[in-house]
């Protein structure tokens, strides 16, 4: 899983590359709901079976072949 | 007749037997949007004189032939999120002000080809996620419960018009409960159909592999009869499936004598313990289900908030990409909600979407193993009550999971039904959900409980007690 960020300095940084040009208060605000979407985040990884794959269908029509 | 509104089918059913016009009914649903719209902001638009010519030509064509099926002169509405050809179409967002479509997406067309009549736009979301918003162009959307609590949304408008009798049906849309939120805090039924059963061409994305556009009207009989006439391939709609359209009206009396439910008793209990009235709810429906003949079980699942991750991962991903480019360049046209959302969308890796996807595969694989040994699976619809409408956290749902992302996770089809009131008086629902493009059996449940219960007879006292004043 990603490294999580630890500081509104780094934070910032982080959104800017994002394109998000934030002043310090509105960074500093989005550090709450960063938490909640970490936690989350957590559960999304572990071992999953094969078919777990988001397997890619191509969806040819009959005039394409 | 329920008060001053009848119900799709009535409506249909007099309006077939000439004791009614669909001039008639047009006028009483604009007499009440006159009445009580200032109050409740349930739409963006009104279109009085095209619902007045809808009106007017259902009832020519009527009288000439009879009515084509059982929407011919009935009163419908479109959340704002849903193109009309030659009317605005705003998504609730400055981003839209002046938009108006050169052509009806595919379910604004299917329902005038039904011979509907169109009241108009109505509020949601900015674009359908992250409400209540008190700083767009247009103010949230009230509960005619009682107007100083929330609707749910994003379909926000959808579900307080029908309550209200503004229409008796709309359209909402549906990413992560959309459809159903409001419909369980306003008291009315809201299907959110499989994924890929009705055409998105023409509707605004929040999430392109969640998105679900569906009905919400008084009871599931109208739902039916309005999924009837949206359901179906189609060709504009990248996601539209092949599937037959079974006749959904057809089968609701058959009763549930035999039906296995299938109760997800840990999400209400543990993962999001609901209040009093919420769980009285449930119970008494699993009463109610075991009385009519259903066989009920309770049934092992997954954490309700394991759902939910891959659910938010997967939808912010997803609006993030597409709304990027309109966020860097106007981010200040957006209303703060919704801007937060986008900022999310920065958080989320792709990784984190790749993984979510991983997770979705096999929740999904969960959920149709659940539902190979019962018919239905009940949970709630909304925790609790609507709360006022001042006091939505601004980061609602991140902290807590909700009782619907699962179904937009799964694709599967769900519906909210009213099961009751709380100690604030206002409306509490039940969720049911059935295996993929069985909507029938779905709608069948849905209206086997309906009628056993009479939660179906009480309209805002609001608005009956002005109505009769």
């Amino acid at each position: 899983m990603p490294e999580r960020i630890e500081t509104d300095e780094d934070m910032a940084v982080f959104l800017k590359r994002a394109g998000f040009d934030l002043t310090p208060e509105q960074v500093a605000e989005y550090r709450e709901p960063y938490g909640y979407i970490v936690a989350m985040a957590a559960r999304l990884r572990g071992e999953r079976s094969y078919m777990a794959e988001p397997a890619h269908v191509f969806g040819y029509k009959e005039g394409d072949l | 007749m329920t008060g001053a509104i009848p119900t799709i089918a009535e409506a249909a059913r007099r309006i077939a037997a000439g004791t009614l016009t669909a001039s008639e009914l047009t006028e009483r649903c604009l007499a009440r949007i006159e009445a009580h719209e200032p109050s409740i902001h349930a739409f963006v638009t009104v279109t009085k004189e095209r619902a007045r010519a809808d009106a007017a030509r259902a009832d020519a064509e009527i009288k000439a032939a009879g009515p084509k099926g059982p929407l011919h002169g009935i009163p419908l509405a479109l959340k704002d999120i849903i193109d009309t050809r030659g009317i605005l179409t705003t998504c609730q967002s400055a981003h839209n002000i002046g938009n108006v479509p050169e052509k009806d997406a595919a379910s604004a067309a299917a329902l005038a080809e039904a011979g509907s009549v169109l009241m108009g736009k109505l509020t949601t979301h900015e674009f359908a996620d992250g409400g209540p918003s008190f700083d767009l162009p247009w103010p949230p959307s009230r509960n005619p419960w009682d107007l100083s609590r929330f609707t749910a949304g994003s379909s926000s408008g959808t579900g307080a018009a029908v309550a209200a009798g503004f229409i008796l049906g709309g359209l909402g849309t549906d990413t992560g409960g959309s459809i159903r939120g409001p419909a369980a805090l306003c008291g009315i039924v809201g299907l959110k159909p499989t994924y890929g059963l009705v055409s998105r061409a023409g509707v605004a994305p929040a999430a392109y592999s969640l998105d679900h556009i569906g009905p919400m009207a008084w009871t599931s009989e109208d739902c039916a009869l309005m999924l009837q006439a949206i359901a179906g391939h189609d060709a504009a709609d990248p996601a539209s499936a092949r599937r037959p359209v079974p006749d959904y009206a057809s089968g609701l009396a058959g009763g549930v004598k035999g039906l296995r439910v299938g109760v997800l008793r840990r999400w209400h209990e543990i993962d999001r313990p609901v209040s009093d009235a919420v769980g009285a709810g449930i119970e008494d429906a699993i009463k109610a289900y075991r009385a009519l003949g259903a066989e009920v079980v309770d049934l092992d699942v997954s954490p309700m908030q394991d759902y939910v991750a891959a659910g938010f991962f997967i939808s912010t991903a997803e609006r993030g990409a597409a709304y990027e480019a309109m966020m860097l360049k106007n981010p200040e046209k957006f209303g703060q909600r919704y801007r937060d959302r986008l900022v999310f969308a920065s958080f989320v890796t792709g990784l984190d979407y790749v993984q979510a996807m991983r997770m979705r595969r096999e929740l999904t694989a969960e959920m149709l193993a659940l539902m190979a040994g019962v018919d239905v699976v009940l949970t709630a619809g909304n925790p609790d009550e609507a709360l006022p409408i001042d006091q939505v956290p601004r980061w609602d749902n991140l902290d807590k999971p909700n009782f619907t992302f699962a179904f937009n996770v799964t694709g599967m089809p769900a519906i909210c039904v009213p099961s009751g009131f709380g100690p604030n008086g206002m409306p509490v629902a039940i969720q049911l959900a059935a295996r993929p493009f069985d909507e029938a059996t779905l709608l069948r449940a849905a209206h086997a409980y309906e009628m056993a219960t009479p939660w179906r007879a009480r309209r805002p006292e609001l608005i009956e007690a002005r109505a009769a004043a």
